[in-house]
């Protein structure tokens, strides 16, 4: 039995060693690899480059063309300054067929460091085009780029998977500055000498830029590099995994603890020899500090076989290298050897303090409840970590919900607007503009049988609000059918628009804009489209843009009292199926929404459903909470284990105590019920303990990504009511096992 | 050699004080063999431990070898005991999962000597005591009186000024107890102080002295 229960504990000691290291390797190896592909890229794009950016914020200031001459002249008078490269305009037309281009003046590329595949750049003036990789079937062949024929004559190196500001590069086409006549640059990069030469240069050019009022702010380019990178890198380590190593480090550290702790009881007469022959407290205190490396050592090395597994899961989930490096390993063992010996240090100190006396006598009364208390303490922590699993996964529910609205599962989204979650710049297509006809059509068609409910929205952008620093990007949806249950805002003060008598409900975002209060929103009257309208309502939606959702800076009007399609509308239709029909009817009505646009340059229509407007937000989170998931369990199975180890010596010692009550008359079930309660008692303690954490640990979590906290009862009573039923099921097969035991032989047991 | 003057020692017990010694006041001379004897219970363990430094009074002065010994700190304490005290208890004491010889060289390992030294001289012990066949066992493959003598050389090998035993010949039967007690007895003619725990009057008629515990007191 002794042994079994020295197996268990050390089995719990080391897999969760195993699992701090695990995670610790990922954790570093991910941050090595990062900082070294961050240092690669940024070998490849230069230090040496400092980015002119237009100021939006100052849209009213006007450049002129001669801004272009005033700032070459500038920049050659810079220590150091190398060359200037220009880049105008650029974009592409949604609905029609059209190429992502950029204007851009030949030393872009070499500046920029694009190295040419295949062809060659252009000169300015001439009527040539140089494309991205994914374009490279364009070679030689004449394309329109804003209504000029331009000849292909260049094909640029994959660039895409450096990130950054070169994402796009792949799908663009690049034609010469001047293709269009004059016009101002959006941006200008100043190539110099060095990266020395580009601080010295930049204070100066900010000096010159404010002076002549010129509307552009100025960056190092390379900062602009490896964001994607670096924002990977804080979420997933300074998220998911920097909790979840907390977590197992905690854990790590009671498992180690308490092991050191049992050790120590097992041992204390033999401790008390050590200490009769001649041993001082500090000569046992560094002897079991010694013994307990062994758990690094060997924490390490499975570790380190989890972490090879781990990491390429890791990789699969965030997209970074993880496998383990010599630095990660060398770092980790030095991590877990200070683990081992913090872990270790109270009981050794404990024991060594043991009067030599009183340790050959084997007393350590206390400790059986400190155990007991490190036990608990384990299982308070793995329900914390339970805990802060269920309320991570509610928040990022509610906050994706909060995010892009509330769409049900069986609806489906037709958009006349590029949407870049599913479609790509590189593709040169236009996206089909849905009309008012073809949701007629759609209705009148045999595929309505299948549909519940279906509706239309015309959106209008509108420019009126967007006042400089506002970041609101105002639309007005106007609607038509059930649109308000399909997409799903909800009314936070008044009622709906009703049709006919000039009213719109405001997004939530927009009403405190305009009106500072949402009170005050309701009456008032707002210009949009040419006319006055009444507030009558204010909801809430997503705050994010996405096809079909309203969000929280738009305005919701009735269609009826447009009378009809004005220019700019975008339209988008909303499908519900009937429950029990196929989602293949989704992709059905896409193909008869296509087939009544039989014009070439137009991709086929597609439906958008729930999952294709998953903001990154809700991935993350997801990902977030599949983590934490998989590490509660464990270090719920880890804290279910403890607790039967420590209901094994428990019952193991009082094996003789329960044979005399069996001879006084006690039953076994109530015998059963005398061990399991006090378990559940203590259990039920760490279920408040462990609740408290978890929430703080989730709502710190929520916090520290920005995501909506949402406190979830459910977790809360499922953590508490969770302790005492788990500490029940791990002391129910020793105590029942105890209990068994006939009277007589319990009564001769020591 | 040995100076006890007023000692007492109380545990407690949960909120219950117990007092195991209540004054004691007694003077051992070096090389000299002092038997103490008295009913279970009245104090003579825990005066037993006391002198080898194994706890600390509650009050009065323990002076060993002319030092005060209360002045001492812990590592001086371990350093005093694993350099001049023997110890033999009844239940032998010996560490499980050593040999033999490991057991016996266990006192000089914490006297931080050679390991090359500390397996010669341990051998060399156990020859003494006539278990030389014996150094590669573990306590369990050995029989009671073999432990016991692996506990007496564990005791001898540091060369002790003193040797405390308690109840040595307790666990042992008449034959093996006699064997044990030659060997303490070799170790007092060679000079060394002993003290031994007993309630065997045959053990306590082979003293130079008996001293006799009762209720806590020295009678």
């Amino acid at each position: 039995m002794a042994a079994r229960v020295r197996g268990l504990q050390a089995a719990v000691a080391l897999v969760s060693t195993a699992l701090t290291a695990a995670l610790l390797l990922v954790g570093l190896a991910a941050y090595q690899h990062g900082q070294a592909e961050l240092a690669s890229l940024m070998q490849v794009v230069g230090r040496d480059v400092l980015l002119l950016e237009r100021d939006w914020s100052r849209r009213g200031v006007i450049v002129t063309p001669d801004f272009e001459v005033d700032l070459a002249e500038f920049a050659r008078s810079l220590d150091g300054f190398e060359r200037l490269a220009l880049l105008a305009g650029g974009g592409k037309s949604p609905n029609r067929f059209s190429y992502y281009s950029k204007l851009v003046t030949p030393e872009y590329f070499s500046v920029r460091r694009y190295p040419l595949a295949e062809g060659r750049a252009f000169s300015m003036g001439e009527r040539a085009a140089v494309v991205g990789h994914d374009h490279a079937n364009l070679l030689g062949r004449r394309i329109e780029v804003f209504g000029y024929e331009v000849e292909v004559v260049g094909v640029l190196a994959p660039l895409s998977e450096r990130g950054g500001p070169d994402l796009y590069a792949d799908g663009t086409v690049f034609v010469p500055y001047d293709l269009m006549g004059l016009t101002v640059p959006m941006e200008a990069y100043l190539e110099f000498a060095s990266e020395d030469a580009l601080q010295a240069a930049r204070p100066l050019l900010e000096r010159w830029l404010a002076e002549r009022k010129y509307p552009y702010m100025v960056q190092p380019l390379a900062n602009l590099y490896g964001l994607e990178l670096r924002r990977r890198l804080r979420e997933v380590l300074g998220g998911a995994l920097l909790w979840g190593l907390l977590a197992v480090l905690l854990a790590a550290a009671t498992n180690l603890s308490a092991y050191s702790l049992a050790r120590a009881l097992e041992r204390i007469r033999e401790l008390g020899i050590r200490r009769a022959v001649g041993a001082s407290a500090a000569d046992l205190r560094r002897e079991m500090l010694a013994a307990s490396l062994f758990w690094a050592a060997a924490g390490l090395l499975l570790g380190f076989g989890l972490a090879s597994g781990l990491s390429r899961w890791f990789a699969g989930e965030t997209g970074l290298d993880a496998s383990p490096t010599f630095l990660s390993v060398a770092g980790v063992g030095l991590g877990l050897v200070l683990l081992t010996l913090a872990s270790a240090h109270p009981a050794a100190r404990w024991a060594a303090a043991r009067p030599p006396a009183e340790a050959l006598r084997g007393a350590a009364a206390s400790l059986p409840r400190r155990r007991l208390g490190l036990a608990f303490a384990g299982l308070a922590l793995a329900l914390a970590a339970f805990g802060a699993q269920l309320g991570i996964s509610h928040s990022a529910q509610v906050h994706a919900r909060r995010m892009v609205g509330e769409i049900s599962n069986r609806t489906a989204i037709y958009t006349s607007f590029l949407f870049l979650g599913r479609h790509s710049l590189t593709d040169p297509r236009g996206t089909i503009p849905l009309k008012h006809a073809d949701y007629t059509a759609l209705l009148n068609s045999p595929l309505a049988e299948r549909l519940e409910r279906t509706a239309y929205v015309e959106n209008y952008r509108l420019h009126e609000f967007a006042e400089p620093g506002s970041n609101l990007r105002v639309f007005v949806r106007a609607f038509e059918g059930p649109y308000l249950e399909l997409a799903g805002p909800r009314l936070l003060l008044g009622r709906w628009p009703e049709p006919g008598s000039g009213e719109v409900a405001l997004g939530r975002r927009l009403a405190e804009y305009l009106f500072q209060d949402l009170e005050r929103a309701l009456g008032q009257r707002v210009k949009a489209l040419g006319r006055q309208w009444t507030v009558v309502g204010v909801y809430a939606s997503a705050e994010q843009d996405a096809p079909g959702a309203p969000s929280d800076d738009q305005i919701l009007l009735p269609r009826q009292e447009l009378r009809r399609t004005l220019p700019g509308a975008r339209a988008e239709i909303l499908v519900e199926r009937k429950p029990g029909a196929s989602e293949r009817v989704f992709d059905e009505v896409a193909r008869f929404l296509t087939e009544r646009h039989p014009e070439p340059g137009f991709r086929p229509v597609e439906p958008l459903v729930r999952d294709d407007l998953e903001p990154p937000v809700r991935a993350v989170m997801d990902r977030l909470a599949a983590a934490y998931r998989m590490l509660a369990l464990v270090m719920l199975a880890l804290a279910v284990a403890g607790i039967t180890a420590q209901a094994m010596v428990d019952t193991e010692k009082r094996f003789r105590e329960l044979g005399i009550r069996r001879a006084l008359g006690a039953t076994r079930g109530r015998l059963f019920y005398e061990l399991l309660a006090p378990m559940a008692a203590g259990a039920l303690l760490s279920g408040v303990a462990g609740a408290l954490a978890g929430a703080g640990a989730a709502y710190a979590v929520v916090r520290a990504h920005e995501v909506t906290w949402a406190f979830s009862w459910v977790a809360v009573v499922a953590v508490v009511l969770a302790a005492p039923l788990l500490a029940a099921l791990a002391a129910a097969l020793p105590a029942w096992r105890a209990v068994r035991r006939p009277p007589a032989e319990a009564m001769r047991m020591e | 050699m040995i100076e006890l003057q007023g000692v007492t020692k109380t545990y407690r017990k949960g909120r219950v004080e117990v007092p195991a010694l209540r004054g004691v006041d007694l003077c051992i001379e070096e090389g000299e063999h002092v038997a103490l004897v008295g009913p279970s219970g009245a104090g003579k363990s825990t005066l037993l431990y006391l002198i080898g430094l194994m706890e600390e009074p509650t009050s009065g002065s323990v002076r060993l070898f002319g030092e005060e010994t209360a002045r001492l700190t812990d590592a001086e304490r371990s350093r005093l005991r694993g350099r001049t005290i023997g110890f033999v208890f009844q239940a032998f004491n010996l560490v499980p999962q050593l040999k033999a010889w490991q057991n016996v060289a266990l006192p000089l390992h914490y006297q931080r000597r050679p390991r090359r030294e500390q397996r010669e001289r341990a051998l060399a012990m156990l020859e003494r005591v006539g278990l030389a066949d014996r150094a590669e066992h573990y306590p369990s493959e050995l029989s009671g009186g073999e432990e016991q003598r692996v506990a007496i050389a564990r005791a001898m090998v540091i060369e002790p000024r003193l040797i405390l035993a308690d109840e040595p010949t307790g666990n042992l039967d008449r034959a093996s107890g006699r064997v044990v007690l030659e060997l303490l007895e070799t170790a007092v003619e060679g000079g060394a102080t002993l003290v031994i725990v007993t309630h065997d009057p045959e053990v306590a008629a082979r003293a130079g002295r008996v001293v006799r515990v009762v209720d806590g007191r020295v009678a």
